[in-house]
């Protein structure tokens, strides 16, 4: 079903894509992404990561990805209760919805059925999402996309980096081959991972943190 | 000694998961606001003031201080990626929630307290959506009345 729109968007303080923020990756934030909020300028920017102590002549382009959205907040309401009914039909500013309506959705309180009305995420689909995730990266564990990205990125570079200290020490024309816990202490001295997974020891289904664009 | 930013732990003993780590800022002794939006943590949302304590080097939530009034709702898509998916996250951030996106399927959203319209159409949109678009939803942390 295509995504219908929410009613009345005209003017008005009312009006919330005037409150808008994403205009700044064009209304698209999943692709379009700012995570540290150091980059400017619109959709996916190409950011300068200087590969600091380690090898400081080194700079590799990274897109980097996640995201956050805001929006307008204007009139009150309740949500409904985790894995409970939602007290849909209790909130006082339900009177709203004959102003603002989704095309394709009852307007009606309640209408659909209450709770999530068989659209609960069930514990099959959360496990197929976490190996999903872990199957995006060399570290096995879950990582949100940006980190995901990250990592990508970052193994990449390393590689190279690896490579080239190689080349630098060795001056020969092997190709070295590291194994995944040297690459790992690699990075950290590198000081490329402030967002990987530092979790507790056996935990392997640790999540990592995230980066959120317009935090401080 | 504020806002300075650090990530807190939370120990998720019964599910799939053994933890989750979200970035806060600290707002007093012991205590964080949360800056991100949990992807499995219940009763957690952002902007919330948890109560932190140290754990091996790291800091361990152990309560929740001040509710922020945020609720959060999490939507599994097939493919959060797609045109369908995104109109779909556009609807929403139009009225006021924010996202972050945990996978090319997950996606956790804060709804805030004043939301730009009631919640019970946030909910039968979700519940109209294309079961090929979107596989699931849930909710995360209530909303409270502010």
């Amino acid at each position: 079903m295509a995504a219908g729109a929410w009613g009345q968007r005209s003017g008005g303080p009312g009006n919330p894509q005037q409150l808008n923020r994403y205009s700044y990756v064009l209304n698209n934030p999943v692709r379009g992404t700012d995570p540290s909020g150091h980059c400017i300028g619109p959709v996916l920017v190409w950011c300068a990561i200087v590969v600091g102590e380690f090898v400081a002549d080194v700079i590799i382009p990274a897109v980097v990805g996640s995201f956050v959205i805001a929006g307008a907040a204007q009139v009150g309401q309740q949500l409904g209760q985790s894995h409970a009914a939602l007290p849909v039909g209790e909130d006082p500013s339900d009177s709203l919805e004959e102003a603002r309506s989704i095309r394709g959705a009852p307007p009606g309180a309640g209408d659909s059925g209450g709770e999530t009305a068989g659209k609960r995420i069930t514990a099959k689909q959360r496990q197929d999402d976490l190996d999903a995730n872990r199957a995006t990266n060399s570290r096995g564990n879950y990582h949100c996309e940006y980190c995901v990205m990250r990592i990508r990125t970052h193994d990449t570079s390393m590689m190279i980096i690896l490579f080239r200290k190689a080349m630098t020490v060795t001056q020969t024309l092997k190709i070295a081959v590291f194994s995944v816990k040297d690459v790992i202490v690699l990075h950290k001295r590198a000081g490329l991972h402030s967002q990987e997974v530092i979790g507790p020891p056996n935990t392997q289904n640790e999540i990592c943190g995230r980066d959120k664009r317009g935090t401080p | 000694m504020t806002n300075s930013r650090t990530k807190v732990h939370f120990t998720l003993p019964n599910g799939p998961i053994a933890g989750e780590t979200l970035w806060a800022e600290r707002v007093g002794d012991g205590l964080y606001r949360l800056l991100n939006i949990p992807f499995h943590v219940m009763g957690y949302a952002e902007g919330d003031i948890v109560r932190c304590m140290k754990h091996e080097n790291a800091e361990e939530v152990v309560s929740l201080e001040k509710d922020s009034g945020n609720g959060v709702i999490r939507i599994m898509f097939t493919d959060s990626e797609t045109q369908a998916a995104q109109d779909i996250l556009a609807e929403l951030t139009s009225v006021g929630c924010q996202y972050e996106r945990a996978s090319s399927q997950l996606v956790a959203m804060t709804v805030p307290p004043h939301l730009a319209i009631p919640f019970s159409q946030v909910a039968n949109y979700l519940n109209s959506t294309n079961d090929d678009i979107v596989t699931g939803w849930e909710v995360g942390k209530r909303l409270t009345r502010p």
